[in-house]
């Protein structure tokens, strides 16, 4: 019972809390405790890229290793984005340091979608209140009809990936795809729509 | 900040992978994934893997994290502690196995024979063992891949001043080992199954790493270890055409280990290699069943190199004939005999291909060559 309740007031600690108590005090539990909430997600990240779970698993405490000598020289606002690119930036590193898996570097790297940045900003349909937003409704209106229905289908029918790729009669990746590309484009109908605003 | 929620969080992630989700949460966490590429990056790289591979290799790295975490200060006491107690062990073995002669006598002769040139009493190796046990340490705290060295490991790189007494430093911790009774040592048992079809793998090998201590799990895929040691032991599976396999040794339940074929080998061959009295060598210390004398890999080339498909195979099928044969001690190869064969063209085939294919290595128990039972699987498709 005792042990519980010790449980769970340690893991009420935000981040910020474990960083700065690490931070001080180099307490590799504080940071053992913050890095154990993510490590499904770094080993998550390091399969994807890496495809070998014993090499992937290496990463992972390779990466808590680079974290705890990176940690106290940087001041971090958003931990769980920055693991991300400490993770990525990883696992890209390994690739290209294989003469045998460049190949697959320079392919993880020409892809925009996995250019490396610092912050990424929500896409405003996946805010919370998207619904009342007008100009973002309008833009939906003007996208291709299979990006408009994956968005339709996903955000205001609260559909699955499976089942908007049932209705539409295409496998789950095209479906991610379509989602990919129509939000692409929403958010560049969006930024025209703010240009003309200022403009008047 | 956000609070930290990540045992919910990777239960999420569980349910999501295993298809435990209602279409509505579904879509709700795949909103989650929509709106942080870390989570969906995450998902695409768990979805590669089996959920329990997924589960169990989460909980190795909690466990590699604790040791990390958990300072090395006790680790290096107890290393020494290890260290000193096998040595002396290893000493009085010694003292039993020749009570005849004077034991002062014989402490130098095991001192000896252990650290080689060393000709000196065994308080002076002791002395020495401390400090290469503490240099060992050190070693050990940097590379920290070498998480788990059992305790012959230790010995060895403690005695060994060069490393040709290495050999005898093993036999001695072997023979510790055999002395000790196999009663008080803790044990390992479980199966090895495949992770492409979950059927159990027979003849797969079982070392404790770091050491020559194995076993070679039965027709059944299981196996029985005895453990040298009690901290954590990581237990290395091996077999061909699969990826060599670690995992930390868990002697309070069944375990199942899963092994995924090898990316690098040839899919055409599997090649299962079993000794047919398994049950009588698994509580030996070190056993190699026999190989091919080119190697694994050398010998599915081979096997893909040479096989004639017969015209009979409809494309896309895959038919499999089971061999089996005696590799003899001097490493001939006998008695080759078809043990399951879709027809008499494949068995032709096979029986070829074993006739014509590389010399074999005979299996070895204890350094001593021995005629074992082979059997192959070979796949045509």
């Amino acid at each position: 019972m005792t042990l519980w309740f010790a449980g769970k007031i340690s893991k009420s600690r935000t981040d910020d809390d474990l960083i700065n108590e690490f931070s001080s005090s180099g307490n590799l539990e504080a940071l053992g405790e913050l890095y154990s909430g993510y490590m499904h997600l770094v080993y998550g990240v390091c399969l994807k890229y890496l495809r070998n779970r014993e090499e992937s698993q290496d990463a992972v405490m390779h990466i808590f290793e680079k974290l705890i000598t990176e940690i106290p020289k940087q001041k971090i606002e958003n931990f769980s984005s920055w693991l991300y690119v400490v993770t990525k930036n990883y696992c890209l590193m390994q690739l290209r340091s294989d003469k045998s898996r460049e190949l697959k570097y320079r392919e993880w790297t020409i892809d925009p979608g996995s250019v490396m940045e610092m912050s990424y900003d929500l896409h405003p349909i996946d805010r919370e209140d998207h619904n009342t937003d007008e100009a973002l409704a309008d833009c939906i209106e003007r996208l291709k009809d299979e990006q408009k229905e994956c968005i339709r289908q996903f955000y205001y029918e609260s559909r699955s990936y499976s089942e908007i790729a049932n209705s539409l009669g295409v496998d789950e990746k095209k479906v991610k795809s379509y989602l990919q590309n129509g939000k692409r484009n929403l958010k560049l109908c969006l930024e025209e729509k703010n240009e003309k605003e200022k403009q008047h | 900040m956000k609070k930290r929620n990540s045992i919910n969080d990777l239960s999420e992630f569980t349910r999501y992978i295993r298809g435990e989700m209602s279409k509505r949460e579904e879509n709700a966490f795949q909103r989650k994934l929509q709106k942080d590429p870390f989570y969906e990056e995450a998902a695409e790289g768990l979805t590669q893997i089996s959920h329990d591979e997924a589960l169990s290799d989460l909980d190795v790295l909690e466990r590699r994290l604790n040791k990390r975490i958990s300072g090395n200060r006790r680790m290096v006491i107890y290393r020494i502690a290890a260290s000193v107690a096998v040595l002396m062990i290893v000493s009085s073995v010694y003292f039993i196995l020749n009570r005849d002669k004077p034991a002062r006598e014989m402490a130098k002769t095991a001192a000896a024979e252990a650290a080689g040139k060393m000709d000196e009493s065994a308080e002076t190796i002791l002395a020495a063992g401390e400090t290469a046990a503490e240099r060992d340490e050190v070693i050990t705290a940097e590379t920290r891949s070498e998480e788990v060295t059992a305790r012959q490991e230790t010995t060895v790189s403690m005695v060994a001043a060069e490393p040709v007494t290495v050999f005898d430093a093993e036999k001695l911790a072997g023979a510790q080992a055999a002395a000790m009774k196999k009663s008080v040592l803790p044990e390992a048992r479980g199966v090895i199954i495949s992770s492409e079809d979950n059927l159990p793998i027979p003849g797969a090998m079982i070392t404790l790493k770091g050491t020559t201590s194995g076993a070679v799990t039965d027709t059944g895929g299981r196996f029985r270890i005895p453990l040298t040691d009690t901290v954590p032991v990581v237990l290395v599976t091996e077999f061909i055409g699969m990826e060599k396999h670690e995992v930390e040794a868990d002697i309070s339940k069944d375990m199942k280990i899963s092994m995924i074929p090898s990316q690098n080998a040839l899919s055409e061959v599997v090649l299962v290699s079993y000794d047919a009295k398994a049950k009588e060598s698994i509580d030996k210390t070190a056993y190699v069943p026999a190989q091919p004398l080119t190697g694994k890999n050398a010998f599915d080339s081979y096997i893909e190199d040479n096989i004639r498909k017969p015209t009979s195979l409809p494309s896309g099928q895959r038919v499999v004939v089971v061999l089996g044969f005696t590799v003899r001690k001097t490493g001939a190869v006998e008695n080759i005999k078809v043990i399951r064969s879709p027809g008499q063209e494949f068995s032709d085939e096979a029986l070829r291909l074993i006739r014509e294919g590389p010399a074999w290595k005979p299996a070895e128990e204890n350094g001593q060559p021995v005629d074992e039972e082979v059997r192959i699987r070979i796949v045509f498709k």
